[in-house]
């Protein structure tokens, strides 16, 4: 909670990401570069999917990432409403566009990836239609932060909508338990272990690594963006209070 | 049994890494767009300081 407090100051997180940003960038090249080789070259085909598998390389980090973001909107989200934390929207309002990202390349590549093994580029199972709704709750969390012009009454309000919605992360993740979908059930987190084999299993821990390094530095970003986005604004009301309304440029949103 | 098929991967990667590029620039882009602004604004505060001060 310690290091919470401190990063309350935006003046500390902004010094803190300052140092962050550079190994992460450089982690999500490496890591990347490495898991684009073994998910391309060095993992097998697969005996009934052939060179199809390959697909699911960057279709589950996605998947993974997407719900990952969710979940810790909805962190942030408690942050906002019950600690009051002032960088907890900040956090939140900044992975919206990279979940909603994510969420969009589960999908797409999943259809790709079902057009091969399934015969069709969608069905309307439990598993997709579940992370379909994910993808919209994104586009309309985000909507959401644009239309309400107040920021703190957007930030209560987003704040809400990602509690609610946080109820789609466990469907999602149970869907092919509860009913029978054509998506294929859990195969890496079981509670009797991974039943993907270690050729292939280890290109894709690899590759959940790079996708979560170019997350971080992305939200780290984005989430300094937001502060400065912030402090233009705090420049523009002053400037507004000294009666200079024509210094002041387009509202920057 | 599937034979190759390749080119759903290709599409696949290539699309990933599209939308993965098009992230990247869009985040790039807004902060040098919000960098802009807050420079310009932190120099007609400092300008206006400067005014009020003479």
């Amino acid at each position: 909670m310690g290091i919470l407090t401190k990063l309350a100051n935006p003046t500390q997180f902004l010094k803190l990401s300052d140092r962050l940003l550079p190994i992460f960038a450089t982690l999500t090249v490496i890591v990347g570069v490495w898991g684009l080789y073994l998910a391309l070259f060095v993992a097998p085909e697969d005996y009934q999917q052939a060179q199809t598998v390959r697909i699911m390389f960057i279709h589950v980090p996605s998947a993974w990432l997407a719900m990952f973001c969710y979940t810790f909107m909805a962190l942030s989200a408690l942050g906002t409403l019950v600690w009051k934390h002032p960088l907890a929207d900040v956090s939140a309002k900044a992975l919206a566009p990279l979940g909603a990202t994510f969420a969009f390349l589960t999908l797409v590549t999943g259809a790709i990836w079902g057009k091969p093994t399934w015969g069709t580029w969608w069905y309307w199972d439990a598993r997709l239609t579940s992370v379909l709704i994910l993808f919209i709750l994104y586009l309309g969390i985000i909507s959401l932060w644009h239309v309400i012009e107040e920021p703190a009454k957007a930030a209560r309000i987003t704040a809400v909508m990602i509690l609610v919605g946080f109820v789609n992360i466990p469907i999602i993740k149970f869907s092919v338990d509860w009913w029978n979908t054509l998506h294929q059930g859990a195969s890496v987190f079981r509670l009797d272990g991974p039943t993907i084999h270690s050729d292939i299993l280890f290109p894709l821990i690899v590759m959940a690594a790079a996708f979560s390094f170019f997350l971080l530095t992305l939200h780290l970003l984005a989430m300094r963006n937001e502060i400065m986005r912030r402090r233009v604004r705090s420049l523009q009301r002053r400037m507004v209070r000294n009666s200079a309304p024509d210094m002041v440029p387009q509202v920057v949103r | 049994m599937i034979e190759g098929k390749i080119e759903f991967v290709i599409a696949a990667y290539l699309i990933t890494i599209f939308v993965l590029g098009g992230l990247v620039l869009f985040v790039l882009i807004d902060r040098a767009r919000i960098k802009k602004a807050l420079k310009k604004l932190e120099g007609e505060t400092a300008n206006e300081l400067k005014t009020s001060h003479e």
